[in-house]
């Protein structure tokens, strides 16, 4: 499937309360989104209540969506703090039932830190999502999942060399757009 | 901070990081897989069909609902339910659909399900009645001193505390009006009334009466037809919940043809009255004292 401009689905879904484009944009970005949430959250299950609730405020309040100037930036901004709501919905039911008063304190980094890690994670998944379809699948199959080259080979039916290929290429470019990330905060 | 450039190893290091800070959705965690989910969510009220194990259930919960319904309906004392009005009038819509419509400073006591044989109602006060039809269940007002039978029917019952008679006035139907002791019976017609002394404990019956001039309060409007002035002191003592006594008896019979509206407070009416009347009034102790003008 094509990718379309997330912009036009957004048009689509606003002006005519198009359930079809809904459909397509929710394809296009769940991963994404999946991916970032699952960030914040690191848990499987809250992930996906995450995103899920996400998709269903951007149909409901579909009618604010022409006030989004740029999509990806919004939506990330918007499933991090759903996460961050999340999280601290779970905290106080935690504490409230009484078993964990443990971790927070070493999770949380100093606030710098914490900033830079997250516009890097932005960048990486901005970075990943700009990666020609095959070649994005291909990284991701081999770095996150572990895959080795000859499942992947078979999988998409192509040589494993040309796995290699395409994952070094995913590589270069995700590094490229690192390292320009760090040149730029400095 | 950190040095610059960085070595090729440390952004290898940095992507590794990145990498194994999350994950796609696996399993039922796919777009695919909670595609459903999201459907649910924003339909709440689709559903798949899977008609054996839902009928089941569906006819489970009836069959639950109906008994613990006839339990709690049989075993259940039917509660009472009072509603009284103090400086307004009231629209009240009875359990059998009903339509009263209360007096000011009157207060009506009713059933929250009319499970009786028979409709029974209890009224202080005055109020019109349309009543449902609904032959095979009587319905009954109950003031202190009479009761009034109805089937179906449109009426007006006048049975203040205080005053010395209770009057019925039918506007449609047919009501039989008895006294508590049941020794004294009204049947009566559309624009009859009956007037119930307290005192002597007998009716009497008038005909072709202005029925709806009886009713002109529900609509906020004071009406008097050369009406004695003791009759007008006696409304407006119910309409602005205060004692009037007049003391001089010519005055207490002189008659008055009035209207007045919702707008008029009590002194702006006894005001337009004195007028004409040649009486003077005050206000002592929240009562209200009408006096023969002195000249």
């Amino acid at each position: 499937m094509e990718k379309r401009n997330e912009d036009e689905l957004l048009t689509e879904i606003r002006k005519q309360n198009s359930d079809s484009a809904f459909r397509e944009l929710y394809y296009q970005c769940y991963n994404r989104f999946f991916h970032i949430a699952y960030y914040y959250l690191q848990k499987d299950e809250w992930a996906q209540e995450v995103v899920l609730d996400v998709f269903l405020g951007i149909w409901n309040n579909r009618s604010m969506l022409n006030d989004v100037r740029n999509f990806s930036n919004y939506s990330f901004i918007l499933i991090k703090n759903a996460s961050m709501n999340f999280l601290e919905k779970e905290n106080k039911r935690s504490t409230s039932t009484l078993d964990s008063i443990t971790e927070p304190i070493s999770s949380i980094s100093s606030p710098e830190e914490k900033l830079i890690d997250d516009e890097l994670f932005q960048c990486y998944i901005d970075a990943v999502d700009a990666l020609p379809e095959k070649c994005r699948e291909i990284f991701l199959l081999i770095r996150e999942e572990k895959k080795s080259y000859l499942q992947v080979a078979e999988l998409f039916n192509i040589s494993p060399k040309t796995v290699d290929a395409q994952l070094q290429k995913a590589v270069s470019k995700l590094k490229e757009k690192i390292n320009a990330f760090i040149l730029d905060s400095k | 901070m950190n040095q610059l450039p960085k070595s090729d190893n440390e952004v290898n290091e940095l992507l590794n990081k990145l990498v194994s800070s999350t994950h796609s959705p696996q399993g039922r965690f796919t777009a695919n897989k909670s595609f459903n989910i999201l459907q649910k969510k924003l339909s709440p009220r689709k559903y798949i069909f899977r008609p054996y194990q839902y009928i089941s259930a569906a006819a489970a919960i009836v069959l639950i609902l109906g008994f613990s319904w006839m339990f709690y309906y049989n075993t259940q004392s039917v509660s009472i339910k009072t509603i009284s009005t103090l400086a307004e009038i009231k629209k009240i819509k009875l359990p059998d659909g009903t339509q009263v419509i209360l007096d000011r400073y009157s207060s009506i006591q009713f059933p929250e399900t009319f499970k009786e044989k028979i409709r029974n109602v209890n009224l202080l006060g005055k109020a019109y009645f349309e009543v449902t039809k609904n032959p095979a269940k009587p319905f009954i007002v109950e003031t202190q001193s009479v009761n009034i039978q109805v089937l179906g029917t449109h009426f007006n019952v006048d049975a203040y505390k205080d005053d010395p008679s209770v009057t019925t006035t039918l506007l449609e139907g047919s009501v039989v009006v008895t006294n508590k002791k049941q020794n004294r019976k009204l049947i009566l017609k559309p624009d009859e009334t009956a007037i119930y002394s307290k005192l002597s404990a007998t009716f009497t019956h008038l005909k072709k009466v202005d029925a709806e001039k009886d009713i002109a309060w529900s609509q906020g409007i004071l009406l008097f037809n050369s009406a004695p002035m003791q009759e007008i002191a006696l409304t407006l003592s119910h309409r602005f919940n205060i004692k009037i006594e007049i003391d001089d008896t010519f005055l207490r019979r002189h008659k008055f043809t009035a209207r007045f509206d919702n707008q008029e407070n009590l002194y702006q009416i006894l005001d337009l009255l004195k007028s004409t009347g040649n009486f003077s009034y005050q206000k002592v102790d929240n009562k209200i004292k009408i006096q023969l003008k002195q000249n």
